[in-house]
């Protein structure tokens, strides 16, 4: 199979420079468990002096005890499913946790040793007032972690919440106040000292998360586990979705790989360009050039006129969106979507 | 030949979901015409659009021959009506094939709107109506009641209406003996000069135009040069024969009998219903009464979404327009929308009818504009002159008079919904005519209603204020003088032809700011405030605006949403190419029809 064979071309391929552990709760998983993932994994590959190593957590399951012995399997980024500081609003996400385990759980880790800790926030959550979100600000400037990441909530047709709310349950926040939100937010994090550098990451510096950066640069990338994501080059795969079915087809050696996708030249130039103009800095023309053997200017003359004109990029050494480019990404995006 | 005496030509009129077609069937079915297996494959096999609506769009007949209780074999040929109000002058061309028709109620139900407009139509054409009250095999049935209901609305003895369940298959053999004993045989002299009526046609594409007609005099026989007399258009004839219901020839066709006639004739325009088909040699004099032009009634503007999809439009149309000579179209060019069709029908089912054969038949994206009647406009010192598109309208300074159509709606409704609905036609300037108890639970009301106001969601308006209980009909009764304004609608300050529309001076500046609203609602956010405002003239009565989108950007995207982020970006991407560009803004479609929905009291 030319997937399998290629997996192998990258056995030994360079260092691994992060190790990301995420998805669910991986922090549930019990450490000699954890201990022997991460043994296996430099069995095979090796790490690069500087390597990231993160692991996902939700703050209801994690105890001091359990914070030392992942910071002494080598873990040195701690990310933390936050949300929010406010109680009636992690209930209205349907999170078990509540605010104060939240803070517990990030002076425990600072405790155990973590000098990189992110914490994820959603704001657009129903029922939230741009008041409810300066408080969580605050709170945030108050904990003063290395890295935040604020997403404004998607809700998704077909899940409770949409539910909810078309039952009259919860009141969904407008486009306008979550417009406001973000406003809030790159105006209070960059006061804070906080560095913006992609679309929802903020971090202090040099704590910029090097796994991310590698999604939004389009790089290389190994999944492992049961619906995970690669990306090698132009071809995208997933590993079987169900958990038992992925198990079971590794014991028997049969396909783990469930979907793949060989990307058209023009799918893996508009996926590097989207993917890329995340990033606060956006995209360096040269390094473009370099890696297309084509001018990103020249490929995309008239939408990038029309989008300078419209106020929403600029285009100097980088293509970069401006700040009102930030808010309304998408209409830049799908200028680079082919039709 | 048969023998007139032994043939029995009628149709089954009904108010829609009466039981019409399910006594047809069951009729079919009990006299072998078709059996229980193939009803499902032939009868039912008409366009997918009528199936799915539930109504007939085209006039089909079937001869069923049928032994009667006194020995006799009886040909009985049933011909089936369009069963919507545009198309009432096909229904009336059909009735006027036969000599009776069976009236169905629904015994639950009663008389409705329908039942009453489509015996009037019998009556008027000296059909013997014979009432049959349909599904008494309900609990709720109260035969009693709809006679006495039908006897108070119609004016005709229903004391010895047929009882029956087309559903059980009860009482089906006495709408048989019914036929036989109560509707006339056709009359008729088989030596005279061929006098035939045309009640429908429909193109083929391997066999030409197909032509129903019913013969009333002489008769009709392959290799005989036919005429139609409206058209003057001379043919031979190839084939004549009936439908069992497959088309089996036959060697001619004779006094009172109904089948079909092929005549190597391409186009049905050639072939209009109602017309006669008279023997080129020995033509009658007179053609048969009540032939009239189908008339388009309403208008709107058919655009491609594309405007690279022109061509194509044009050719579907021209298709279309092959088996429906009915609706009419011309090129037409506007400001906002670009090249496009000025496209009349006979209402808004009828758009609706197109409109969708149009998109699904031939794969077309299109953009209707909101239909409008035809005005009859009279500039100052000028001849009167039809008026289809309000962006045609002259400047108000040089109008002197304007007319529009009205029509004579019939409601029936139970009582307690008589105020509700009284104030919806007042609201749209409706004249109050008269009103009349059918039994203690139903009313019959009648108005006169500008047809433009008829077509402002009015139906959908009386289901709603009715719980669905009422029921309408109507009929055009001609032209009459109205203080009429334009109304002109800008977005982002530019004026879209498209989108103005006439409406009555009192109303103008209630409707134009609910518009106004409307469109707020319905256009999505830009990158830039859109003014939307509604003008006569050059004066601004109302003025929203759609503020700039502020935000609109994914969430997070990672290593395992890129695919899945890309699929949303291309999902945004194709949704603006449903819409319109305007200028800057786009619009999508549906704004350009919102003009329509007027009643907030839904
Ligand atoms: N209970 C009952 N239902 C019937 C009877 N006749 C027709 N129906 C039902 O009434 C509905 C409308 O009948 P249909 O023949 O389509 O009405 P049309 O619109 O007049 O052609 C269908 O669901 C039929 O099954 C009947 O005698 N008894």
């Amino acid at each position: 199979m030319e997937i399998a064979s290629s997996i192998e071309k990258y056995r030994d391929f360079g260092k691994v420079v992060s190790i990301y552990i995420g998805g669910g709760t991986p922090s549930a998983l019990p450490t000699s468990l954890m201990d022997k993932v991460i043994s296996t994994c430099f069995s095979v590959f090796s790490p690069s002096s500087e390597i990231e190593m993160t692991i996902e957590a939700n703050p209801e399951n994690l105890t001091f005890k359990k914070l030392k012995k992942l910071k002494a399997l080598g873990f040195n980024r701690l990310s933390i499913g936050a949300q929010s500081f406010n109680d009636e609003l992690l209930k209205v996400l349907g999170r078990g946790h509540s605010a104060d385990e939240t803070l517990k759980c990030y002076l425990f880790a600072r405790e155990a040793g973590f000098q990189n800790i992110n914490l994820d926030l959603i704001f657009g959550i129903p029922n939230q007032t741009v008041g409810c979100w300066i408080e969580t600000l605050e709170i945030i400037a108050k904990l003063n972690p290395d890295h935040v990441s604020a997403y404004s909530l998607e809700v998704h047709e077909d899940t409770l919440l949409h539910k909810q709310i078309c039952d009259g349950l919860f009141s969904a926040t407008k486009e306008d106040a979550q417009a406001d939100m973000y406003f809030e937010c790159l105006k209070y994090l960059s006061k804070e000292g906080f560095c913006h550098y992609e679309i929802s990451n903020f971090a202090k510096e040099g704590k910029e998360c090097k796994h991310n950066l590698l999604y939004w640069k389009n790089g290389n990338y190994l999944g492992f586990g049961a619906g995970a994501h690669s990306h090698i080059e132009n071809l995208r795969f997933e590993n079987v979705n169900n958990p038992n079915d992925y198990i079971e087809a590794l014991r028997c050696g049969k396909k783990f790989l469930e979907i793949c996708e060989k990307l058209s030249s023009d799918k893996v130039l508009s996926e590097t360009i989207f993917l890329g103009l995340r990033l606060v800095d956006g995209i360096n023309l040269d390094e473009f050039k370099r890696k297309f053997d084509r001018s990103l200017i020249d490929i995309y003359e008239r939408q990038i006129e029309d989008l300078k004109e419209k106020g929403l990029v600029v285009c100097q050494e980088n293509l970069k969106l401006t700040e009102k480019g930030l808010f309304l990404a998408n209409e830049v995006f799908i200028q680079f979507i082919p039709d | 030949m048969t023998d007139p005496q032994n043939i029995r030509n009628f149709s089954i009129i009904a108010h829609i979901d009466h039981g019409k077609s399910t006594l047809a069937d069951r009729l079919l079915e009990i006299t072998h015409t078709i059996s229980k297996r193939e009803m499902k494959e032939q009868v039912l096999d008409r366009m997918d659009l009528e199936r799915e609506r539930g109504i007939t769009i085209k006039a089909q007949a079937v001869r069923i021959l049928y032994k009667a209780k006194d020995g006799n074999e009886y040909a009985l040929n049933l011909i089936d009506t369009p069963g919507h109000v545009d198309f009432t002058y096909e229904v009336s061309r059909s009735l006027a094939a036969c000599e009776g028709a069976l009236l169905v109620v629904d015994a639950s139900q009663g008389v409705e709107a329908q039942t009453i407009a489509n015996a009037c139509l019998a009556l008027e054409n000296d059909l013997e109506v014979v009432p049959v009250i349909n599904k008494i095999d309900l609990p709720n049935a109260e035969p009693e009641r709809v006679k006495h209901e039908m006897e108070e609305s119609l004016g005709i003895d229903a004391s010895n209406a047929l009882l029956v369940s087309a559903k059980t298959g009860k009482g089906v053999d006495e709408v048989l003996e019914g036929i036989i004993c109560k509707i006339p045989s056709p009359e008729g002299n088989s030596e005279a000069p061929l006098k035939a009526l045309i009640f429908d046609s429909i193109y083929d594409s391997y066999r030409g135009v197909i032509i129903f007609v019913r013969v009333f005099d002489g008769k009709i026989a392959p290799g005989m040069k036919i005429k139609m007399m409206a058209t003057g258009r001379v043919a031979e004839v190839e084939d004549v024969g009936v439908f069992r219901p497959n088309m089996v020839s036959v060697s001619e066709l004779s006094v009172g009998e109904v089948g079909y006639v092929i005549a190597g004739i391409k186009d049905v325009k050639e072939t209009k219903a109602g017309d006669t088909i008279t023997e080129d040699k020995r033509s009658v004099l007179k053609p048969l009464a009540g032939y009239k032009e189908a008339k388009p009634v309403v208008f709107c503007g058919l655009y491609p979404i594309d405007g690279g999809e022109y061509g194509a439009l044009r050719d579907a149309l021209d298709k279309l327009k092959l088996n429906d000579p009915s609706f009419v179209y011309e090129p037409e060019t506007s400001k906002a929308l670009g090249f496009g069709f000025r496209c009349g029908f006979l209402g808004l089912l009828h758009i609706e009818i197109i409109k969708e054969r149009l998109e699904r038949e031939y794969g077309l994206n299109l953009l209707a504009t909101a239909p409008n009647v035809a005005y009859k406009v009279t500039n100052v010192g000028k001849e009167p002159q039809f008026i289809s598109n309000p962006a045609d309208f002259p400047p108000l300074g040089e109008i002197e008079s304007i007319e529009e159509p009205y029509v004579s709606v019939l409601v029936i409704l139970p009582p307690e919904f008589v105020g509700g609905i009284m104030e919806l036609c007042q609201s749209r300037r409706g004249e109050f005519k008269d009103m009349q108890y059918l039994s203690a639970s139903r009313i019959q009301l009648h108005y006169h209603l500008p047809l433009s106001e008829m077509m402002l969601d009015f139906y959908d308006s009386l289901k709603s204020r009715t719980k669905g209980y009422g029921s309408m009909d109507y009929d055009h009764i001609g032209y009459k003088e109205s203080n009429l304004v334009k109304l002109d609608i800008l977005l982002a300050g530019e004026s879209v032809d498209a989108l103005s529309f006439i409406v009555h001076k009192d109303h103008a500046s209630f409707r134009g700011k609910e518009f106004v609203e409307r469109l707020r609602e319905i256009i999505p956010r830009q990158m830039f405030d859109v003014p939307i405002q509604a003008a006569i003239g050059s004066r601004i009565i109302s003025r929203e605006t759609v503020k700039a989108k502020r935000k609109d950007v994914l969430a997070k995207c990672y290593g395992g949403d890129v695919t899945r982020k890309r699929k949303l970006l291309e999902k945004q991407k194709a949704g603006k190419k449903r819409m319109k560009n305007i200028g800057k803004v786009e619009v999508p479609k549906e704004a350009f029809l919102t003009v329509l929905k007027v009643d907030k009291n839904k």
